[in-house]
């Protein structure tokens, strides 16, 4: 088994009383696009700056390329391509400039591929950098994260509040990385389809807890979303030991579940109901599944 | 609420009464410790006002502005801009200024008058002249604070420059010959100061009144000139050789010009027409020499404070993502921001010597500058060198001042704690006011006076050198060697530049001083070897670190 890129192991990190990271494992192998999604303040964040050694690990270890950012922040972000929400790009320089910075940091830094995106999404090179909208800043991040070649490229919320073109753009970006072979992306979004679309893995988090991490069709097929029929109307939810969430009203009620717990039809029996549709739950389904529970 | 002139008061109020109660608590004690000293003073005595009352009255004075700071912040720019929120109000844009300055001027007024007696006793101003330079010091701080939001932190600088220039036109009826010529009379210059301050007025008004139509552009369109001059000096698209040279014009791009560009904005606004006013006194020239050489070392002060944050330009003392992913380490940043000081100190300087060089080959008077000199020269055996030396040895240990002052704060600012950054400042302004207000020039002289005073000195200096050194090892432990290398050539410079000026001012003093003031020529060796900063600069990369990889 190959090293992993990423190895986080027994996590913690706390902000006050909030706490923001608690024991989080996981490990990240080369060459796969890890999708990591949650609510608002579930942590992902949090969980990226440690990866970028910007926190410190209360508890616990954070190691890329078998290294400590923390420890050689030089060696690890050399390897790192890094694009985040809010890119807080030096307003007074001009494109040509930022891409210019950039390229001394990194000597793999591809000079034709960097201009050949600047190209393709019409970036005015002589533009300075505060006159550009949000989308064409976060293709500029984007170039700036990516014409490296970066052998990690990170990518926090990347695609929050921008334009289907763009959103586009960045999906792009992240199939490139992984056509190229040993690349590993990480990928943090709200945006489930987006997630659905180019992960091939993926973690959530929970108020700072892992939820679950594994190859994301595990997790779709592990995840039932099931239609349970009764007689009368039901006043309460069902009480269904081992549903992740029970939500309806009257008589149609509707349970995800981990499907290796759950035995559809013997549990519509024991509850006197019917089942009524027994499908594979979508992503969406199980993302608020964990996230309302 | 009746009006929104009423509203737009109440809401001054209601955002600064604890600040507002201060002032009269100040005032009302400064004014109760002034009577008890007027009181207890005898027949005869000096009718100055106590240091005490002044320091009270300063401090009233600088809060009350304080209150008048009519700005909002957004987020990372701890001062802010025109509260953007009024501009929703069936207000004009001409009441939404007005009644902030007319407030301001109003309440400075009521300040000084309250104030009129102690600050006025001496007699050498009069109080409607007074009035009038503070009514404009009102305006121009809102007219600073509201046209160059961009600026961010350093247009208290800016302020502080109009302020001193201020200070210095107030002085000018005072300055010899008296009555002075007309030009230099309170009625002339009390009416070019209200001028300006009107003209000050208009340009916030038309710069309000524009970002409300939508066009945020700075109403002295400073960007425009600095990006010009920028993009004149961009030098060439070619990759840059090394992150560290990239770095270092990323710096240079953020900061890099700002103590040169103050210097030189000093040197044109208070300087050149001073000296040109004073050009037939000898006296009066050598003091505004002195004054201008001192400039780029006490601007490097608040520039220094701003140039110790992680970035210039933002309140935010975290290290920004965009400078904290970049595979650099702490050491070369560091590295990088000492270097950039040391180029913007440079050329400062040489902004400073080309300007004092064409002011005293044209219009200065040499006459005092010229007998310092003689006196120099008779000193040391007749030895034109020497002269030329000494002006080189002064030159390079105010260049090693301005640099001291431009980096020693990098250890405490790249930290990132608030508290102390905020210490930093008003440990700074605190001793100003109290040196301002205990004639700190003094301090020698009392010194001298008693040969008991100097064992102690020597001994705290002593102890300070230990304790600098053994902290400078501990910080460097872990430094790469090219860095230690490097610097302790430029601290060897600095230093030596330091004992030898230090030890040369103490040959010619040594011959008015008491035989057993000796002893003080090792304090001075001591102070020299205190000057330049190691153990501070060595601890930098570590607060950046820190800073860097939070806890």
């Amino acid at each position: 088994m190959p090293e992993p890129v990423i190895a986080v192991d027994h996590l913690s990190r706390s902000f006050g009383d909030k706490q923001a990271l608690s024991d989080v494992s996981l490990a990240v192998t080369p060459g796969c696009v890890f999708g990591l999604v949650g609510e608002n303040g579930a942590g992902k964040s949090t969980l990226i700056k440690h990866l970028l050694g910007l926190w410190r690990p209360q508890t616990g270890t954070v190691r890329l390329f078998g290294l400590d950012p923390v420890a050689d922040p030089v060696a690890v972000l050399g390897r790192i391509g890094y694009l985040s929400e809010e890119p807080d790009l030096p307003g007074w320089m001009q494109v040509w400039e930022l891409l210019r910075y950039t390229q001394a940091f990194y000597p793999k830094w591809d000079t034709t591929y960097a201009e050949r995106l600047r190209e393709q999404f019409g970036l005015d090179p002589n533009a300075r950098i505060k006159t550009l909208s949000k989308g064409q800043r976060a293709r500029l991040g984007l170039i700036a994260a990516e014409a490296h070649r970066p052998e990690l490229l990170i990518l926090d919320e990347p695609s929050s509040g921008l334009d289907p073109i763009v959103r586009r753009d960045i999906l792009e970006a992240i199939i490139r990385t992984v056509t190229d072979q040993g690349r590993t992306v990480i990928f943090s979004s709200h945006l489930l389809d987006e997630v659905e679309r180019v992960s091939d893995h993926l973690a959530m988090l929970h108020r700072g807890a892992l939820r679950f991490c594994a190859p994301l069709d595990d997790i779709k097929a592990r995840h039932r979303r099931i239609v349970l029929h009764f007689e009368r109307p039901q006043q309460d939810p069902p009480n269904v030991s081992g549903a992740i969430r029970v939500a309806g009203t009257g008589r149609e009620w509707t349970v995800i579940c981990d499907a290796g717990k759950i035995h559809p039809a013997a549990m519509a029996r024991h509850l006197g109901a019917a089942v009524v549709d027994d499908t594979t739950a979508s992503l969406d389904e199980i993302f608020v599944a964990h996230a309302s529970n | 609420m009746t009006s929104p002139t009423a509203a737009l008061l109440w809401q001054i109020w209601r955002q600064h009464r604890e600040t507002v109660a201060a002032v009269i608590l100040l005032t009302a004690a400064g004014r109760v410790v002034d009577v008890l000293e007027t009181s207890g003073r005898e027949a005869g005595a000096p009718a100055d006002s106590s240091p005490l009352t002044v320091l009270l009255a300063m401090l009233a004075f600088l809060l009350l502005l304080g209150v008048f700071n009519y700005t909002e912040s957004s987020g990372d720019r701890g001062l802010g801009s025109f509260p953007r929120r009024l501009f929703t109000l069936p207000v004009t844009s001409l009441r939404l200024v007005t009644v902030p300055v007319l407030a301001g001027i109003a309440s400075i007024e009521l300040l000084y008058l309250l104030w009129l007696d102690p600050l006025s006793r001496d007699g050498s101003l009069s109080p409607p002249f007074v009035a009038v330079l503070l009514a404009a010091m009102v305006v121009f701080y809102l007219c600073i604070l509201w046209s160059l939001e961009r600026a961010g932190s350093l247009r208290l600088v800016m302020f502080g420059v109009i302020a001193v220039a201020l200070f210095v036109v107030g002085m000018l009826p005072t300055l010899a010959p008296t009555p002075p010529p007309r030009l230099r009379s309170e009625a002339v210059l009390g009416g070019l100061v209200a001028g300006l301050a009107v003209a000050a007025f208009l340009l916030s008004w038309r710069h309000i009144a524009r970002v409300r139509d939508g066009d945020d552009r700075s109403a002295f369109r400073v960007q425009p000139l600095l990006a010009w001059i920028a993009e004149a000096t961009a030098g060439s698209r070619r990759a840059f050789a090394t992150p560290a040279a990239a770095q270092f014009w990323f710096e240079w791009r953020s900061s890099g010009m700002v103590l040169p560009a103050l210097v030189g904005l000093q040197l044109l606004i208070v300087v050149m027409p001073v000296s040109w006013m004073v050009r037939h006194d000898a006296g009066q020239t050598f003091i505004i020499l002195l004054a201008a050489l001192a400039a780029p070392i006490v601007l490097a002060v608040p520039v220094g404070i701003a140039f110790a944050k992680p970035t210039f330009w933002s309140e935010d003392l975290a290290v920004p993502a965009f400078v904290a992913v970049r595979p650099l380490s702490s050491a070369d940043i560091v590295a990088v921001k000492v270097t950039v000081a040391a180029l913007s100190t440079l050329l400062a300087w040489l902004i400073l010597l080309v300007f004092v060089t064409v002011w005293l080959s044209s219009w200065g008077n040499l006459d005092s500058l010229s007998r310092l000199a003689v006196a120099l020269w008779a000193f040391h055996q007749h030895s034109t060198a020497a002269v030329y030396g000494i002006a080189a040895l002064v030159a390079l240990a105010g260049m090693f001042l301005t640099w001291r002052c431009h980096v020693s704060r990098l250890w405490s600012g790249l930290l990132g704690m608030r508290l102390m950054l905020v210490g930093s400042i008003v440990s700074i302004v605190t001793v100003v006011i109290a040196g301002l207000v205990f004639e700190i020039q003094q301090l020698p002289g009392w010194l001298v006076a008693d040969p008991a005073r100097y064992a102690p000195l020597s001994w705290i200096a002593g102890v300070a050198v230990i304790a600098k050194y053994w902290l400078a090892a501990y910080a460097w432990r872990g430094m790469p060697p090219r860095y230690l290398r490097a610097y302790l050539l430029m601290w060897l410079a600095g230093t030596a530049s330091f004992l030898a000026l230090g030890l040369v001012v103490w040959g010619m003093l040594r011959i008015y001083l008491p035989l057993d003031a000796d002893r003080l020529r090792s304090v001075v060796i001591l102070l020299a070897l205190l000057a330049v900063p190691l153990a501070r600069v060595g601890l930098a990369p570590s607060s950046l670190t820190w800073n860097r990889h939070r806890s």
